[in-house]
C-alpha cells in the first residue's frame, strides 16, 4: 500500500499543471417537455473540467482558454455537442434516447456500452429480483433471462438452489456459476449447513444478500463476456452490483410487504379410516384373513377426548406461514460525494412447522469524488440471519418421512405423555392399539419409527445463524483522459454458527446421549486484491481503442469448530450451560469426545488483459486473455492460460442497409475462447493426503485420500454466434445466440475397483468429456402504447442438446451412476434414466410385472416360495429381476427447453403483471411416491387406494402384501413427464397519482398485490415437478437431477406491498 | 509534461507488479503430511501402524457392520432393509448398495496394510526390530482378518469342494501404485489358495507379534495385534478347513499359555473395560473415534438406539431361560431382554462405545472340543468336559452327557451357537456345518450350497473387471 501513496503523491504533482486562465459559462438544461433536467453532466470536451445540473436544471461552469465544445449528457438521453463561441449563456435541451441502446452492462473490471458489446450478457434488474416472495435473489434469477435455469431444493426456506446457465457443464464438479459481488469473486459454498454432510438444514448463503441493494445482475453466458474471469467462468458468470448514490437526487424509499404463504399442493395422505383398511389388508392378504396381522391397524383415544384418533398429519406439518419484509433505503449525493444506505428486517416463516427466517441487513455504499482525476470509495454491509431449519427429507426424524408415513389413526397428543406429547418410553410416536410387532418381527420400517413430528420439532433446535460482513474499499486515479487506475481491496467474512439439539424426550441422539447439543462454528475468510488499468481513447474520430489489464490477488481460509455436550441434568438445559451436563452416555462412565474441527486455505493468483478495437463504431474487435494459478491444482498444473476473442458488426450502421425502414439496429457478433471450471477442486483436492487416523486413545496417521499431481481445471471450448436487432421503430428487440460448448477434461471421480482399496474407491481426475450445444431466443416488446394504456411483453426460450463424450477410459468408460437409477453414460445425454421397464399388474392375480431384458415378461408372485417367485407370465420360473434388466431411458432429468413470458399492462394509474415460466423434455422419477407405496406398517398416499383386490381388477397398483417392497423397486412404473408451465407470479399495482403526491412531497407511491406461485399445469403427479431432489446440488447432484425425493412442497404466497419514496 | 508520463509509468508498474507472493497464497495443507513423511521417523512409523487400527475400524466392516453381516444372514439376528437386501436372500443382487459398501470395506482395509507394508518396509531400519516385527506381524493379521470374511461370505465355504478349488475372492497383496492399471484386473482365486495365503501370513504374524503378556496394559492385549489373536484365527481357520489336528493343536497353544480365561459371568466381557481375560481379540471403539452413529454395533442392536436387529425366538428357545446366564438377569444386567413386545441382545448396549468382538476365549474351548469330538469314534469325554465347561459357567448344573459321537457334535455346535451368538459367525457355522438355513422371517429356507448362500461380487466391481467371475444365480 505504500507504493500507492507514493503514486498519488505523484499524480497530485502532475494534476497541479492543469490550472489556466478562465472564464465563466451559464445555462439550463431541460427535457423535451421544457421539464428542468437535473444531474445532467455538462463538460468541455477534451477536458475533465465538468459539472452537473441543479435540481433547476441549472448550471454554471468555468471554462479555461482553449474550451470550444461542450458535451452535455445525461442517462437515458441523447448526448448533445455544443460550439461555445463567444457564448456566456447555453441553455440546452435534451432528447430521450434509445434506452437499450445507451446502457451501460457491467462486464469484469469494467463497463460497456451495450452496443460496444460483443459477448453474450444479460442484464437483469434488481427490482425484478427484490419483487418475489424467496429467501434469496438466485432463486428469483429462475426464467428472468434465456440460457438461465434455476431448479429449487424443496420449499424449505433458503435451501440451496441449482443455477445452470446453458445447462449442466459438469458432471462431479460444481457447474454453479460464479458469484461476483461488485467486482469480487465469491467463494464458491453453496450451503453454509455443515452437519451430517450439510444434509440436515440446508443454507444457501445467498439469502444473506438484500435483494432490494442489487442495482443488477449481469449473466455473462459465452467465453467472450466471461474469460476474464478464467478458470472460473465455464458454467457463466453472475455480475452482482449494489446499488449507489446518483448525483443530484436525493431519494428516501420504504418498502413493506406482508405475505401469507400456504404449501401449493399437499401430499395425498391417507385418512385414518382408509388407512385401516389398507393396514389390515396387507396383513391379511399374506397371512390370512383370522390371523392377527388382518387386525395390526386399530383405534385408539390417546389424546382423550373420548373418541378414535383421527390425525391428518399434513394439518400438522404444514400451516399458513406469515412473512415480514421491511426495508429502506437511503440514496443520492452531489458532484463529489454519493452515498446510498440501507437497512431491511426480515421475518419469513416457512410452510412448515418451526421453519423460520429473520434476518437484519444494513448496507452503506459510498463514492468519493474530491478531484477529478481521483475517486475512491467503499462497499459495506451486514447481515445476520437466523435460520430455523427442520429436518425434512434425508431423515427418518424429517417431516417428509415420519410426518408423511406415521399412522393418521394415532393422536400427536396424549395429556398424559411428557409435554402433552404422545411419546413413547423411547421417545418414538406412541402406536396406541396399533400392533406392529407380530411374532417377535416388527412391521414398522425399522425399530426406530415413527417420530412423533410436534415435539420432534418443537422440543429440538436445528438453528443456523450466519454473518456475512462485507466490506470493500477501491481508489481510482485518472492522470490522463481515458486512463484510469484502480485498486480495489475486498474482504468477506462469512460465519454460521450451527446449533442443534436433540431432546432426550425424542428418540435419535437425544434419546441416546440424554439429550445432546452440538454447536458447529464455520468460518470462511476470504479477502481480495485487484489492481488494473483501463484505457479509453478515439484516435482520427473513428478508431477507438480500450485495454484493460491488471492483477488479482485471493485468498480464502475455511475454519471449522464443533463442540457439542450431552446427558443433561434436566430437560430443561438445552444449551451449553457449564455443569449442567456430563459428556458421558447415560448410566456409563464413558466420555464422548463432543470436539472437532477442521482448517484449510487456498490462493489464487491471476494475471488478465482485455483489449478492444472499434472502427467508426461499425466494426467490434475483442480479445482477453486470463492467466490464473490456484493452489488446489495439481503441481503439473498449478497456472492455466485462458484466451478469447469476440467479433462484433453493426449491420445497421452500413450504407447499404440506411433503405431497410423497419429495421432499426441489427448487430451480428461471435465470439470464441477457453474457459475453465474449478469449482469442486477443494484446496487440498490434488494431493495424497495422511492425516490423523487414531484409533481409540492412540494417535494415528493413515491415507485419507489418494491424489493427482495432474490435477487441473475443466476446459470448456465455447463458440458463441448471435445477434440482436431492433424492428418497427424499436417497438420489437430481438436477441438469438446459438452456443456450442464443448468440454474436456471434466473432474471425474475416477472409480477404481473396489478391490484396490484406496480410499473412497477414486481418484479424481481430468477425464471426462460433454458438449452443450443450443440457442437462445428472447423477444422483448411493447406492442401496445397509448396515451393511457401499454402493454409489455417479453418472451425467452432456451433449447438444449447436451450428451456425455467421454467417461473413464480405464474402467471401460463404465456408467458413473451415484443414485442406481440415473448415470452418466457415454454418448447419452447427462443423467439418463437406468431402470426396468414396468409391465403393470396381472389382472387375475394381482403379482406386479416387468419386462425383461429379452423383452419377456417377469412376474413376482408374492408369497410363492423357491424357484415359483419370480415366473413369466406362462407361470415358467425364471431368474429375478436384476441388474441385466436395467435399460436405457430415452430421456434424463434434465430439461432439454425452458422459458419464460413475461407480460405488463399498464392503464392510467393501475399495472398488471404476470410472469409464465416453462420447462420440458425432461423425465421426473417420483422417489416419493415410490417411497409412500410401502407395504411395511405404513400411511400411504392415496395412490394405494387403487390396489388390486380381485381377478379381473385392471389397475397398475399391485395387491397388498405386508411387508414386501419387492413391487415398489425402481423401474419406470415411478418415471413420470416433468413438462410444467407455471404461472410464476400475478401482481396487480396501484401507482398513486403524481399530482397527489407533489402536494405531499412523493416522488411514488406504489401499492401492490401478488400472487406468487398460483399455479401449475403439468401431467407430473408428485407435489411439484420443479422440485427435483435433495441431491440437486450435492456431490454428483448433476446425475441424479430429476429425482423427487419427499421434497418439502413449494409455497404459494399472497403479498401485500407498499412502496413509498420521496 | 514530463511528471505526468513518469507518474503514469509508476502507476503502471506498481498496479501490474502490485504484489503478493506465490508463497503466501499457496501454503502447504494444515491438515495432512505426506506419505513420504508418514513413515520418516520411527514415531511416525508407530502411529502409522495404528493407522492401520484405523482403517480396521472402517465403518462398513470392522466397525461391527460386517459381524451383523454374517449374523443376519444367520438364524438368529433378524434380517432388516435398514441393511438393504443383506440379510434376504434371493432378493440382494449385484447393485445392492449394502453388499458393495461391505467389500469395499473389506479392501479398504487390506490397502492400508499393504500400503504400511510398502511404506515401512525401505524404513523399517528407523525402528527396533522388535517393533520392526510387531508391525509387520500386524498388518498380515489385520489383512488376514480381512480375508477370512470375505471370503467366507462371498466364497462357499471351504469344504463346498473337496480340495476347495471352488473360487474364492481376488487376493490383493500390494498396495497399487496406478489405481488404474490392468494389473488391478485380478481374477478370483480359488478358496484353497486364499486360506493358503491367509494362513502363511498368519503363521509369519504368529512368529513375530508379541506374546501380549508383555503388553502395557489390557488395552494393547485386547485391542492390538497378539500371537494369541493370531493363533486365534489360525485355529479358526484350521476348523473351518476341517484340519482338527492343527485346530486342536492351537487352541492348546491358546489354552497353554495361560494368558486367556473364561469370566465367571458371560456379561463381563461385553461391559466395559471390555478388556477381560476373555478376549482375546476385540476391535476396540471410544466415544471418541466410533464409526458412525449409523453404523456402530450398539446403535444397531440396542432397542433403544436405532435398534435395527431384533433376535429370534429360534435364539432364545436354544436356551433354558430359566437358568441360563446368556439369557437370564444376572446382578441387573442381562444378555437378552425383551423390549417393545421383541427380544434383543445386550451384547452391545454401549451404542458407541463397545468393542467389536472377534475372538473370545469360549471359542478356543468349543473349538478344541469339537476338533476332539470329530477325531474320535465315540464321544470324546475331554470334548464332553470342555463343552459342559461353557454350560456350567452359563449356570447349568446337569452335565450333558451325549451317547453318540453326532451327539456331541450337535451340542457342541448348538453351545457354539449360543454362546457366540452376534458376534460374527451366525451364518458361517450353517455354512461351515453343510446345514440348510431353514426358513425365517420373509426368508425362505435356504439349502447348503445353493447360489444365494453366498454373495455377489458387486457389479461396480464385474463392470470393471473382466476377470472377476461373478457368483451363480447373480
Amino acid at each position: 500500500m505504500r507504493k500507492m501513496i507514493a503514486l498519488i503523491v505523484c499524480v497530485l504533482v502532475a494534476a497541479g499543471q492543469l490550472l489556466a486562465q478562465s472564464r465563466t459559462i451559464n445555462g439550463k438544461v431541460t427535457q423535451d417537455n421544457d421539464r428542468p433536467l437535473a444531474g445532467a453532466s455538462v463538460i468541455v470536451k477534451g477536458t475533465n473540467i465538468g459539472t452537473t445540473t441543479k435540481d433547476d436544471g441549472t448550471y454554471s461552469l468555468t471554462l479555461p482558454a482553449n474550451a470550444k465544445i461542450l458535451i452535455v449528457s445525461s442517462i437515458n438521453m441523447e448526448q448533445q455537442e455544443i460550439p461555445i463561441g463567444g457564448k456566456s449563456v447555453i441553455n440546452v435541451t435534451l432528447k430521450p434516447g434509445d434506452k437499450d441502446l445507451q446502457e451501460v452492462v457491467v462486464v469484469g473490471y469494467g463497463t460497456k456500452s451495450t452496443r460496444e458489446n460483443t459477448g453474450s450478457i444479460s442484464k437483469i434488474g434488481g427490482a425484478k429480483m427484490a419483487a418475489e416472495p424467496v429467501a434469496s435473489f438466485d432463486q428469483a434469477l429462475g426464467g428472468k433471462t434465456a440460457g438461465v435455469q434455476v431448479t429449487l431444493g424443496s420449499g424449505v426456506l433458503a435451501d440451496r438452489t441449482a443455477i445452470r446457465i446453458r445447462g449442466i457443464n459438469s458432471i462431479s464438479s460444481s457447474s454453479q456459476p460464479l458469484v461476483v459481488v461488485d467486482g469480487i469473486p465469491q467463494n464458491n459454498v453453496t450451503n453454509l449447513n455443515g452437519f451430517n454432510g450439510g444434509n440436515g438444514t440446508r443454507f444457501d448463503p445467498l439469502a444473506l444478500i438484500n435483494p432490494n441493494d442489487i442495482e443488477s445482475i449481469e449473466v455473462l453466458k459465452d467465453a467472450g463476456a466471461s474469460v476474464i474471469y478464467g478458470s472460473r467462468a465455464s458454467n457463466g458468470v453472475l455480475l452482482v452490483t449494489t446499488k449507489k448514490g446518483k448525483k443530484g437526487s436525493m431519494k428516501v424509499n420504504y418498502d413493506s410487504k406482508v405475505g401469507w404463504s400456504t404449501a401449493s399442493k399437499l401430499p395425498p395422505l391417507l385418512n385414518g379410516d382408509d388407512f385401516t383398511t389398507i393396514t389390515n389388508e396387507k396383513g391379511s392378504n399374506r397371512f390370512g384373513t383370522g390371523t392377527p396381522y388382518a387386525s395390526m391397524a386399530q383405534n385408539s383415544d390417546i389424546n382423550g377426548d373420548g373418541k378414535p384418533d383421527r390425525t391428518n398429519w399434513n394439518d400438522i406439518v404444514y400451516r399458513k406461514a406469515m412473512t415480514y419484509d421491511n426495508s429502506i433505503s437511503f440514496s443520492g449525493g452531489s458532484d463529489k460525494m454519493q452515498a446510498y444506505g440501507s437497512a431491511r428486517y426480515l421475518k419469513e416463516e416457512g410452510i412448515t412447522i418451526g421453519n423460520k427466517l429473520t434476518s437484519g441487513q444494513i448496507r452503506l455504499n459510498l463514492d468519493f469524488t474530491p478531484k477529478t482525476w481521483f475517486k475512491a470509495g467503499v462497499q459495506t454491509s451486514y447481515t445476520k440471519t437466523l435460520n430455523n431449519g427442520v429436518l425434512t427429507d434425508a431423515y427418518i426424524a424429517g417431516t417428509t418421512i415420519s410426518g408423511w408415513q406415521a399412522e393418521p389413526n394415532v393422536s400427536p397428543y396424549n395429556p398424559a405423555g411428557a409435554y402433552g406429547y404422545n411419546l413413547t418410553a423411547n421417545g418414538l410416536l406412541g402406536n396406541g392399539n396399533n400392533v406392529t410387532t407380530i411374532g417377535g418381527v416388527n412391521y414398522l420400517p425399522s425399530a426406530s419409527y415413527y417420530l412423533n413430528i410436534l415435539p420432534q420439532i418443537k422440543l429440538q433446535r436445528n438453528d443456523n445463524t450466519a454473518e456475512d460482513l462485507r466490506a470493500n474499499i477501491y481508489g481510482e486515479l485518472q492522470p490522463i483522459k481515458g486512463l484510469k487506475l484502480t485498486s480495489k481491496f475486498g474482504i468477506q467474512y462469512l460465519n454460521n454458527f450451527e446449533d442443534q439439539y436433540s431432546s432426550p424426550l425424542v428418540n435419535g441422539l437425544g434419546s441416546s446421549y440424554g439429550g445432546l447439543v452440538q454447536d458447529q462454528s464455520q468460518q470462511y475468510n476470504l479477502w481480495t486484491w485487484q489492481n488494473y488499468v483501463n484505457f479509453d481513447k478515439t484516435i482520427g474520430g473513428v478508431h477507438k481503442i480500450g485495454f484493460v489489464a491488471g492483477t488479482e490477488y485471493q485468498k480464502n481460509t475455511y475454519f471449522s469448530l464443533y463442540t457439542g455436550a450431552n446427558n443433561f441434568t434436566d430437560p430443561f438445559f438445552v444449551n451449553v450451560i457449564n455443569g449442567a451436563y456430563t459428556n458421558t452416555i447415560p448410566g456409563s462412565s464413558t466420555l464422548l469426545d463432543n470436539t472437532g474441527g477442521n482448517l484449510n486455505a487456498s490462493g489464487i493468483i491471476s494475471y488478465f488483459g482485455r483489449l478492444n478495437y472499434s472502427y467508426a463504431g461499425k466494426y467490434f474487435i475483442e480479445g482477453s486473455l486470463r492467466r490464473d494459478g490456484y493452489s488446489g491444482f495439481g503441481s503439473n498444473y498449478q497456472f492455466g492460460n485462458f484466451p478469447s476473442i469476440s467479433l462484433g458488426w453493426e449491420v445497421t450502421k452500413e450504407n447499404f442497409m440506411s433503405h431497410i425502414a423497419w429495421l432499426d439496429y441489427l448487430k451480428i457478433r461471435g465470439s470464441y475462447g477457453q474457459v475453465g471450471n474449478s469449482n469442486g477442486v477443494g484446496p487440498y483436492s490434488a494431493l495424497t493426503l495422511f492425516s490423523g487416523a487414531a484409533y481409540t486413545s492412540l494417535n494415528g496417521l493413515g491415507i485419507t485420500q489418494a491424489g493427482n499431481s495432474s490435477l487441473r481445471w475443466e476446459t470448456a471450448k465455447k463458440t458463441d454466434v448471435g445477434f440482436e436487432a431492433n424492428v418497427l421503430k424499436n417497438k420489437i428487440g430481438i436477441v438469438v445466440d446459438y452456443f456450442d460448448n464443448n468440454i474436456d477434461g471434466l473432474i471425474l471421480a475416477a472409480p477404481t475397483l473396489y478391490t484396490v482399496g484406496i480410499p473412497g474407491s477414486s481418484i479424481t481426475s481430468n477425464i471426462g468429456g460433454m458438449y452443450n450445444k443450443g440457442f437462445e431466443v428472447t423477444i422483448n416488446s411493447t406492442p401496445v402504447t397509448m396515451k393511457n394504456f401499454s402493454w409489455n411483453t417479453s418472451f425467452n426460450f432456451t433449447r438444449i442438446w447436451n450428451k456425455v463424450t467421454g467417461l473413464v477410459p480405464s474402467n471401460g468408460n463404465a456408467d458413473i451412476n451415484p443414485s442406481g437409477i440415473a448415470a452418466a453414460s457415454l454418448g447419452k445425454r447427462l443423467g439418463v434414466f437406468y431402470m426396468p421397464k414396468w409391465a403393470g399388474v396381472d389382472p387375475q392375480t394381482g403379482n406386479p410385472e416387468w419386462y425383461a431384458a429379452n423383452g419377456t415378461i417377469k412376474r413376482y408372485n408374492f408369497g410363492a416360495t423357491g424357484a415359483n417367485i419370480w415366473t413369466d407370465d406362462k407361470g415358467i420360473p425364471t431368474a429375478a429381476l436384476g441388474a441385466g434388466d436395467y435399460v436405457y431411458q430415452s430421456k434424463s432429468g434434465l430439461p432439454t427447453y425452458y422459458g419464460n413470458w413475461d407480460n405488463t399492462f399498464s392503464y392510467k394509474s393501475f399495472e398488471l403483471s404476470f410472469s409464465f415460466s416453462y420447462q420440458g423434455g425432461n423425465l421426473i422419477y417420483n422417489s416419493s411416491t415410490a417411497g409412500m407405496m410401502t407395504n411395511a406398517f405404513s400411511n400411504n398416499f392415496s395412490l394405494i387406494l387403487q390396489r388390486w383386490q380381485k381377478p379381473g381388477d385392471i389397475t397398475n397398483v399391485p395387491k397388498l402384501w405386508l411387508a414386501d417392497n419387492t413391487a415398489n423397486q425402481a423401474s419406470t412404473r415411478w418415471l413420470e413427464n416433468g413438462d410444467f408451465i407455471r404461472m410464476r407470479s400475478i401482481t396487480a399495482a396501484y401507482n398513486f397519482k403524481k399530482s397527489l403526491l407533489d402536494k405531499i412531497g412523493f416522488d411514488n407511491a406504489r401499492f401492490f398485490v401478488q400472487v406468487f406461485n398460483p399455479f401449475v399445469i403439468t401431467k407430473y403427479s408428485g407435489l411439484d415437478p420443479d422440485v427435483s431432489t435433495s441431491g440437486t446440488v450435492q456431490a454428483n447432484g448433476n446425475i441424479s437431477v430429476g429425482i423427487d425425493a419427499r421434497a418439502t412442497p413449494q409455497p404459494r404466497v399472497v403479498t401485500l406491498g407498499l412502496n413509498l419514496s420521496f | 509534461m514530463k511528471y505526468k508520463y513518469i507518474a503514469l509509468g509508476s502507476v503502471l508498474i506498481a498496479a501490474l507488479a502490485g504484489s503478493c507472493k506465490k508463497s503466501d497464497l499457496f501454503l502447504p495443507p494444515t491438515s495432512s503430511i505426506s506419505q513420504t513423511d508418514a513413515f520418516s521417523t520411527a514415531d511416525r512409523i508407530e502411529k502409522s501402524s495404528v493407522g492401520m487400527y484405523d482403517a480396521l475400524q472402517n465403518a462398513n466392516f470392522f466397525s461391527g457392520r460386517i459381524l451383523i453381516y454374517s449374523d443376519i444372514r444367520g438364524l438368529d439376528a433378524i434380517p432388516n432393509t435398514y441393511f438393504g437386501n443383506m440379510g434376504f436372500y434371493s432378493t440382494t443382487s449385484s447393485s445392492d448398495g449394502t453388499v458393495a459398501l461391505a467389500w469395499q470395506g473389506g479392501y479398504r482395509t487390506i490397502y492400508q496394510a499393504n500400503l504400511f507394508l510398502q511404506g515401512f518396509t525401505p524404513n523399517a531400519s528407523l525402528v527396533t526390530a522388535a517393533k520392526a516385527a510387531q508391525y509387520v506381524g500386524e498388518a498380515k493379521f489385520i489383512r488376514s482378518l480381512c480375508y477370512f470374511y470375505l471370503v467366507n461370505l462371498w466364497a462357499q465355504p471351504y469344504n463346498f469342494t473337496a480340495d476347495a478349488s471352488h473360487l474364492g475372492v481376488p487376493l490383493v497383496l500390494t498396495a497399487s501404485t496406478d489405481p488404474f492399471a490392468a494389473s488391478n484386473q485380478l481374477p478370483r482365486s480359488t478358496v484353497k489358495q486364499v486360506y493358503d495365503q491367509m494362513e502363511s501370513d498368519l503363521l509369519d504374524a504368529e512368529s513375530k507379534l508379541p506374546l501380549g503378556d508383555q503388553a502395557p496394559d489390557a488395552f494393547t492385549k485386547v485391542a492390538r495385534a497378539t500371537k494369541g489373536a493370531a493363533r486365534a484365527l489360525l485355529m479358526r481357520l484350521y476348523l473351518y478347513e476341517g484340519n482338527w489336528a492343527k485346530a486342536n493343536q492351537y487352541a492348546d497353544v491358546l489354552i497353554n499359555s495361560t494368558l486367556y480365561s473364561m469370566n465367571s459371568n458371560p456379561i463381563t466381557a461385553f461391559r466395559p473395560p471390555y478388556t477381560s481375560n476373555e478376549s482375546i481379540f476385540s476391535v476396540a471403539m471410544s466415544g471418541a473415534d466410533n464409526p458412525n452413529t449409523n453404523n456402530s454395533i450398539g446403535e444397531h442392536y440396542n432397542p433403544r438406539a436405532r435398534g435395527d436387529i431384533a433376535i429370534s425366538s429360534d435364539y432364545v428357545a436354544l436356551m433354558d431361560i430359566t437358568i441360563d446366564k446368556r439369557f437370564i438377569n444376572v446382578g441387573g444386567d442381562s444378555l437378552v431382554e425383551k423390549f417393545n413386545g421383541a427380544y434383543w441382545t445386550r451384547k452391545y448396549e454401549g451404542i458407541t462405545t463397545d468393542y467389536v468382538p472377534v475372538f473370545r476365549y469360549p471359542e478356543v474351548i468349543l473349538t478344541k472340543a469339537e476338533a476332539l469330538a470329530q477325531q474320535a469314534a465315540a464321544p470324546d469325554p475331554t470334548a464332553v468336559t470342555l463343552l459342559n465347561s461353557i454350560r456350567t459357567r452359563a449356570g447349568y448344573t446337569v452335565p450333558l452327557a451325549p451317547a453318540t459321537k453326532q451327539d456331541l457334535l450337535t451340542a457342541i455346535v448348538k453351545e457354539r451357537r449360543i454362546e457366540l451368538a452376534f458376534e460374527g459367525q451366525g451364518s458361517l457355522e450353517f455354512n461351515r456345518n453343510k446345514l440348510d438355513l431353514p426358513a425365517h422371517s420373509t426368508v425362505p429356507i435356504q439349502p447348503w450350497g445353493s447360489s444365494y448362500r453366498v454373495l455377489p461380487m458387486p457389479k461396480y466391481d464385474t463392470d470393471k473387471n473382466p476377470n472377476l467371475t461373478q457368483n451363480p444365480g447373480y
